[in-house]
């Protein structure tokens, strides 16, 4: 056994391990799974419940703080918090006077020293009137003390609504690039089938398509199953997931259009310029159609959304996501080459 | 200069062929009436959003019939004349252009037909025109390469549809939308934003059909 040859199987697997452990095991920051009610009132003594994800409430109690931030530089702490058990608390905030008038929606901060800051985006506010004469005019608007970080070390971003769910950027998101990958590769083989007529560049080409349509599958149903979870349903009005599906259905057209042709010769040359086509006409499928501002869209950096990258890729993720596409991508070489092997297997038989 | 007129030239070639006949035009018209006719006895009436689909539902289907001959129609020997004697992108070009003008012909033709049994609910007609029009430019640059694709050898009506279906969809998506703001059923301010993304694909698909023309047509 040559290991020249065998080099990146070897690597495929053990970074697939790799993969599959760090990012199912890794924990997700602490951060704030609900909070009751959503909504804080001026001229009045709020209670709110906070439920915790990861967190150490008992562990930490001396040094917990929960403010409410307004802006960038002030906020509102908390008066008093009670700590129910390691994922449930009590704050209460009181405050007198009005919230400004242009800040509609504040974010909750809970501190402690050791699990660092969690967050909590659009907490609503609500002016009212002073009701009766009691003043309860102890908690004002003051600058935010200095003290917020997040936890230092490996661990995956908490986010609302994502959880434990956010895990799947290993497996969707780069499956999907790898599919990219191999369908360029696919088409690669493709031009040069139309160049120099070659048996064995139209077989590669047509191997590298079918693990193609497989990823784009896999990345059709990982998807599908992240979506019911974070948005709610299997399928949603999407625009990537339309385009998605038109770009599956113009690959296997392919297949069908390869099964169709019994002549060999004409077979290789017809289907190498589909292929061609086919991947020029899905690129505005899947890169331009669904980042334009104009359509809806729930994925990130698409239908004006904020992208991929900058706050929503963690470095702790992309310790795991870039490995991730390398190994899928090295899988996904290997399963062509099996099917290469197949293929020119059954070639020669006939 | 001197291509264009030879584009125009095989272009005349054609048309003149086509009047000499006049099978395809007769052959169109039966098929747009006979399948309004069955959507009419079908339908009764119309709401403008199934009307929008049925126009562009009708309009594919007749488009497939339509181009799917027109690589079929020349015979062996006419195809090793052509070969020998005609640049490759000028008589795909001659093609295209050969079959937007039979497709507006269709577009036109199924419009009219769809208005006299049903009313029509389009409000600005400048819009839905030229959204057709773009539909019917893209419709025949994808039809004239699957055909020639399809009617190499053997030739095969399964192969061409199986190539032009798929691809025809972000195409007719986008023609869909822009037809549905001409009816005002959706209001889209960012109409122009979809003119350009079609235009985009059209052009995409025309130079890679110019590009790889030659190849499919050495046989």
């Amino acid at each position: 056994m040559k290991l020249q040859k065998h080099w990146y199987k070897i690597a495929a697997v053990l970074i697939l391990l790799y993969v599959l452990v760090a990012g199912l095991l890794v924990p997700l920051k602490p951060g704030i799974m609900s909070v009751e009610p959503y909504i804080l009132k001026s001229n009045s003594v709020n209670k709110i419940a906070v439920e915790g994800y990861n967190s150490h409430y008992t562990e930490e109690e001396k040094t917990l703080k929960v403010w409410l931030k307004l802006d960038s530089l002030k906020g509102i702490e908390a008066s008093n918090v009670k700590v129910i058990d390691d994922n449930n608390l009590e704050a209460t905030f009181s405050f007198g006077s009005r919230f400004p008038a242009d800040k509609t929606t504040g974010t909750l901060l809970v501190h402690s020293e050791n699990d660092g800051t969690a967050v909590l985006p659009n907490f609503r506010l609500i002016n009212q009137e002073q009701v009766g004469s009691q003043s309860t005019t102890d908690g004002a608007v003051t600058n935010l003390p200095n003290i917020f970080y997040t936890k230092p070390g490996w661990q995956f971003p908490f986010r609302p609504l994502l959880h434990e769910t956010i895990r799947n950027t290993f497996f969707h998101v780069a499956i999907w690039m790898a599919m990219f990958f191999l369908a360029t590769v696919s088409l690669v083989y493709s031009i040069l089938e139309l160049r120099n007529h070659n048996p064995l560049t139209d077989i590669k080409a047509a191997s590298f398509t079918s693990i193609t349509i497989l990823y784009g599958l896999i990345g059709i149903a990982t998807g599908s199953i992240w979506a019911k979870t974070a948005w709610g349903a299997f399928w949603t009005a999407d625009v990537k997931l339309n385009m998605a599906t038109v770009a599956i259905l113009v690959y296997l057209a392919y297949i069908i259009l390869r099964s169709a042709i019994q002549d060999q010769d004409q077979r290789a040359r017809v289907s190498a310029a589909y292929n061609v086509f086919a991947y020029l006409a899905m690129i505005p499928l899947i890169f331009v159609i669904p980042r334009m501002s104009s359509v809806d869209s729930l994925h990130p950096g698409n239908g004006g959304n904020p992208a991929l990258g900058g706050e929503d890729l963690d470095n702790a993720l992309r310790y795991v996501f870039y490995p991730s596409i390398i190994g899928l991508i090295l899988l996904g070489i290997w399963m062509s080459n099996l099917r290469i092997r197949v293929e020119s297997l059954l070639n020669k038989e006939t | 200069m001197q291509s264009v007129n030879r584009v125009f030239l095989l272009l005349k070639k054609d048309i003149t062929l086509e009047f000499r006949s006049l099978y395809a035009i007769g052959s169109i018209l039966l098929y747009v009436v006979t399948t309004v006719f069955i959507v009419y006895k079908a339908f009764g009436t119309l709401e403008a959003r199934t009307w929008n689909s049925m126009f562009w539902v009708l309009f594919l289907f007749a488009s497939m019939n339509a181009t799917l001959r027109s690589f079929s129609k020349t015979s062996s020997e006419n195809s090793f004349f052509n070969y020998s004697y005609i640049n490759p992108s000028e008589f795909i070009i001659s093609k295209i252009l050969f079959n937007l003008l039979f497709l507006v012909l269709i577009a036109s033709l199924t419009f009219v037909v769809m208005s006299v049994f049903f009313e029509h609910p389009v409000q600005d007609f400048s819009l839905f025109s030229s959204g057709a029009f773009l539909a019917c430019v893209g419709a025949s640059i994808l039809c004239s390469f699957s055909s020639a694709a399809s009617t190499q050898g053997a030739s095969n009506a399964t192969i061409m549809s199986v190539m032009s279906l798929p691809l025809t969809i972000p195409i007719l998506l986008i023609a869909i939308k822009i037809s549905l703001q001409s009816m005002n059923l959706i209001n889209d301010s960012t109409i122009s934003s979809d003119y350009m993304i079609l235009g985009g694909i059209i052009l995409v698909m025309f130079g890679v059909t110019i590009l790889l023309f030659p190849y499919l047509w050495k046989s």
